[in-house]
């Protein structure tokens, strides 16, 4: 079989709306096909669980990892062969793998081949997508800077927002649909059909994402070419991040072989060459892209870039599964209080200061000495700067050059030292100015010290959020017990808007007039997605909102476990006659469910918008402001 | 408070507006009721339109705190309306007097819902953590079992009745359903005090072992006591919308029977 029958292709890329199972591209083995080889959406409607869970019934069986392979199907056993002699695999020895997670099995199922046209954008800057790329054929082209990634893309819309008339069909055809009175069953069936047909219908007509002048943009902005047998995407598949920028198809075939997150997974943790290779790229690449889209050094010509890289370090603190080791301390006696003592240290508050430190993934807790103990003033997000003001009045000639605060990990943390002496060197007068007129006047957002009084939060309400790691949440449920008067309007909602079952407990862990309900966070670092072996819990690829896909989630539980924050649980899966579906063994056919934020609702989160007191916010940890103002809270 | 100062002004500019429409309609020689009991009518339809919001949260029909704004400032406006509607004076037939009294306690309950739907919940979160309604009864079960345990415990280890006996004649009906209600409505702790103080009276009969038991017994005292207060209070944010929803659909057909009699019984020029 030649590798041409196992191409597949795509045209376009668009976000997934909630109910939408992914329907593989097709593969070109036919040519009367190939007109129709295209990504389609088949909306999952009640009528098709129930077809779905009668075979189940019929056939006893639960499903299984590889079901549902990445591509249309699995790599045939010929190719793998080619595939294992790629550079990024040829040093993997097979016989390092267990025998029933075997490497031609884990390239098979995990991965798949696809064909790109000269043009056409392989991810998009900000994409939300967790695959490994490497290229078979042609080359791929990313951009530099944020100019070639205005150029290049459109502007991002809101998958909320209704863009088109067949949006605004859909939204409606949707609204029809959940209707709660069971007289219209029947009718929402129909309707949900009738959406099927016309999703399918108006999906041809998008049109792809892609870039028509390549060779303009190319000569306009700065990009970096990558060709046959390199490996790209590994920092945001590796951290959890959305993609750092785009990338595109330079040739008119481009092939190229894409390994979804399960297999990145396995193939680096039973491989050392592998594992050594990806962490490699990881670490050079995590460098360059920091210090390229570091604010501190905007306008700085190549060369002088290339000679800072040369001089910086990049480190990593901290476990990427953290959320094991936290649950542990969290579960012990006073965890809680003491939470801040099992985080790993990266600066000492009065060390001496050599270096910057520029966070490229990750959360970190900025803190000071307070009596015994240590007092927690904020925290920095990726992109943001520790020790800044300390090197400003270093560079201005103040010697003591001593950290005023100390610096961990919460959880873990990459990040980027830029020694004085580089700062020294080429940080322009310009940006210095800039800089030191921005810290004593209103801090400048993403370079920026955080203090307590900055973050808008009382101490005791930052200890809160901080201790109990809520800050990695974007959309936490925030409920303002001062004003909720429990008539579940919010889970009466949730559940209109699923089938019934809510996705949430209105319970969860308090403080003065807040409550974090157990309601999935939709986390900056969304930790439940390491262990799914089906790559079944994702992000949607525009939102990040974190779904499951309940087509391929074969209820190993991994993800509910994970969780920090015991958001996700396991529902035993009902047929069509509300009988609990068992497998050949006799045990209850498991799923995980959680809140998926309403990303099918044109309106937002139902809870939201159902609570008559506004007593319910979804609310991002990073806008404290909002917080503050929200609950009233006086610092 | 910039909110409450716009939409309370708005409120007392609408009912002036409609007390001036009314005298207006009445100086053209027409019967004013008329008027006035459409617009009463309509903005009575608003109020329910809040109801259906509710049952339809899939719907993208607007945020249901602003729905809530709306209805409670509709709700003043239709007091006043009401009001001129019946020329402030009491009904003279058996129906209008339903009718009357419905739209009193429909006015009255919503009112008062209101007014505990801004206190209660910041009362609760001075005194305890939230604990959802239906699962306060599971909790209160488990309390009952650990406190008859350590009364049957303190029989078995010392031979003597004296906790038993108190726990039969005073603590077994206080742990076995909700208890002073009324005066946790009230924020009264005289109720708890009094308890505390007959476990610490039977302090000097019994030995340390005793001490120890009944120092259990009141820490169990004061959290079933926090339950009560979560029971009474939770309960009186359910209870005045199982007055004021029936009130309301009673309202509506009456509304409706009082509107065909007017029209059957009107001389045809309004």
């Amino acid at each position: 079989m030649s590798l041409a029958l196992h191409i597949e292709r795509r045209s376009r890329r668009k976000s997934r709306p909630h109910g939408h199972a992914l329907v593989q591209p097709q593969v070109l083995s036919a040519p009367p096909q190939a007109k129709t080889l295209q990504y389609s959406e088949v909306p999952i409607n009640r009528a098709h669980h129930q077809q779905q869970d009668a075979k189940q019934i019929e056939q006893h069986i639960k499903p299984r990892r590889w079901d549902k392979p990445f591509g249309h199907s699995p790599i045939p056993t010929q190719l793998i062969e080619h595939l294992l002699s790629l550079p990024a695999f040829v040093e993997i020895e097979s016989r390092e793998f267990p025998e029933d997670l075997a490497l031609a099995d884990i390239i098979a199922n995990d991965g798949r081949i696809v064909k790109y046209t000269r043009g056409d954008i392989i991810y998009s800057k900000g994409d939300y997508d967790n695959a490994l790329y490497i290229v078979l054929r042609g080359s791929v082209r990313s951009l530099l800077t944020q100019q070639g990634e205005y150029a290049a893309t459109r502007p991002r819309k809101s998958s909320r927002k209704l863009r088109n008339p067949s949006e605004i069909v859909t939204a409606c055809l949707d609204a029809f649909q959940q209707l709660p009175s069971r007289a219209l069953d029947r009718l929402s069936s129909y309707v949900g059909n009738f959406k099927q047909r016309f999703n399918q219908f108006s999906d041809d007509k998008m049109p792809p994402l892609h870039i028509e002048d390549v060779d303009e943009l190319a000569i306009k902005f700065p990009t970096s070419s990558m060709a046959q047998g390199q490996v790209f995407g590994e920092f945001e598949t590796l951290t959890r991040t959305p993609r750092g920028n785009t990338v595109f198809a330079d040739t008119e075939e481009t092939l190229l072989f894409e390994l979804r997150w399960p297999g990145v997974r396995d193939i680096r943790s039973w491989s050392k060459a592998f594992r050594a290779h990806i962490d490699e790229l990881y670490r050079k690449r995590g460098l360059e892209t920091g210090l390229r889209g570091c604010s501190l050094f905007e306008n700085i010509d190549e060369k002088t870039l290339e000679t800072i890289t040369r001089h910086c370090r990049f480190e990593t603190h901290g476990d990427f599964s953290w959320a094991h080791r936290y649950q542990r301390e969290m579960a012990r006696e006073h965890g809680i209080e003491q939470i801040i003592d099992h985080e790993p240290i990266i600066t000492h508050q009065g060390d001496y200061l050599d270096d910057l430190l520029v966070i490229r993934a990750g959360l970190a807790r900025v803190s000071e000495k307070y009596g015994e103990g240590e007092r927690t003033t904020g925290f920095l997000n990726a992109g943001e700067v520790f020790g800044l003001s300390e090197m400003l009045s270093s560079l201005d000639g103040d010697t003591s050059r001593t950290v005023q605060h100390s610096l961990r990990a919460m959880g873990y943390v990459d990040l980027i030292r830029i020694p004085a002496h580089v700062l020294e060197k080429h940080l322009p007068q310009a940006t210095r100015a800039k800089l030191k007129a921005g810290l004593s006047d209103k801090p400048m957002p993403r370079i920026a010290s955080p203090l307590a009084k900055d973050a808008g939060l009382p101490q005791s309400m930052l200890d809160f959020v901080i201790d109990n790691r809520f800050v990695n949440g974007t959309k936490a449920m925030a409920i303002n017990t001062d004003r909720c008067v429990n008539c579940d309007d919010c889970v009466r909602a949730c559940a209109a808007t699923h089938d019934n079952i809510p996705r949430f407990v209105r319970q969860g862990t308090s403080h003065q007039n807040l409550m974090i309900a157990n309601a999935c966070m939709h986390c900056t670092d969304p930790v439940c997605l390491i262990d799914c072996p089906t790559n079944a819990i994702h992000r949607d690829i525009v939102s990040g909102v974190v779904v499951i896909d309940d087509a391929t989630c074969i209820g190993c539980g991994g993800c509910a476990t994970a969780c920090p924050y015991n958001n996700i649980r396991m529902e035993e899966v009902k047929d069509a006659g509300n009988e609990f579906l068992v497998d050949e063994e006799g045990a209850k056919v498991l799923r995980a469910t959680k809140c998926d934020l309403c990303i099918g609702q044109r309106n937002g989160p139902a809870c939201q918008q159902a609570c008559p007191h506004d007593a319910l916010l979804r609310i991002d940890f990073h806008d404290t402001d909002k917080l503050s103002d929200w609950l009233k809270l006086a610092p | 408070m910039r909110t409450l100062f716009f939409n309370t002004s708005f409120t007392i500019a609408a009912i002036v507006i409609f007390y001036w429409l009314t005298g207006l309609y009445d100086t053209s020689l027409r019967d004013p009721r008329f008027f006035d009991g459409w617009i009463l009518f309509s903005a009575m339809g608003l109020q329910f339109l809040f109801h259906i919001r509710k049952k339809l949260p899939h719907l993208p029909l607007g945020n249901a705190a602003g729905w809530m704004q709306a209805h409670i400032y509709i709700g003043y406006f239709v007091i006043g309306a009401f009001a001129l509607h019946t020329g402030f004076s009491l009904p003279d037939s058996p129906l209008d007097w339903a009718l009357w009294s419905l739209f009193v306690t429909v006015a009255i309950s919503g009112l008062f819902g209101t007014y505990l739907t801004r206190t209660i919940p910041v009362k609760i979160g001075h005194v305890s953590e939230q604990i959802i309604f239906e699962r306060i009864p599971p909790f209160q079960f488990q309390l009952a079992r650990e406190v008859e345990g350590l009364a049957a415990q303190s029989v078995a280890r010392v031979g003597s009745r004296t906790i038993s006996d108190f726990y039969m004649s005073n603590l077994r009906d206080f742990f076995k359903r909700p208890q002073n209600l009324l005066a946790h409505l009230r924020s009264s702790q005289r109720p708890l005090q009094r308890m505390c103080d007959k476990i610490d009276s039977l302090d000097r009969y019994v030995d340390e072992a005793g001490k120890e038991t009944l120092s259990t017994m009141k820490r169990l005292v004061v959290r079933k006591d926090k339950l009560d207060f979560q029971y009474a209070h939770q309960g009186a944010l359910q209870i005045w919308l199982f007055i004021h929803i029936p009130a309301t659909y009673g309202l509506i057909v009456l509304t409706g029977l009082h509107m065909a009699i007017v029209y059957a019984y009107s001389s045809g020029t309004p």
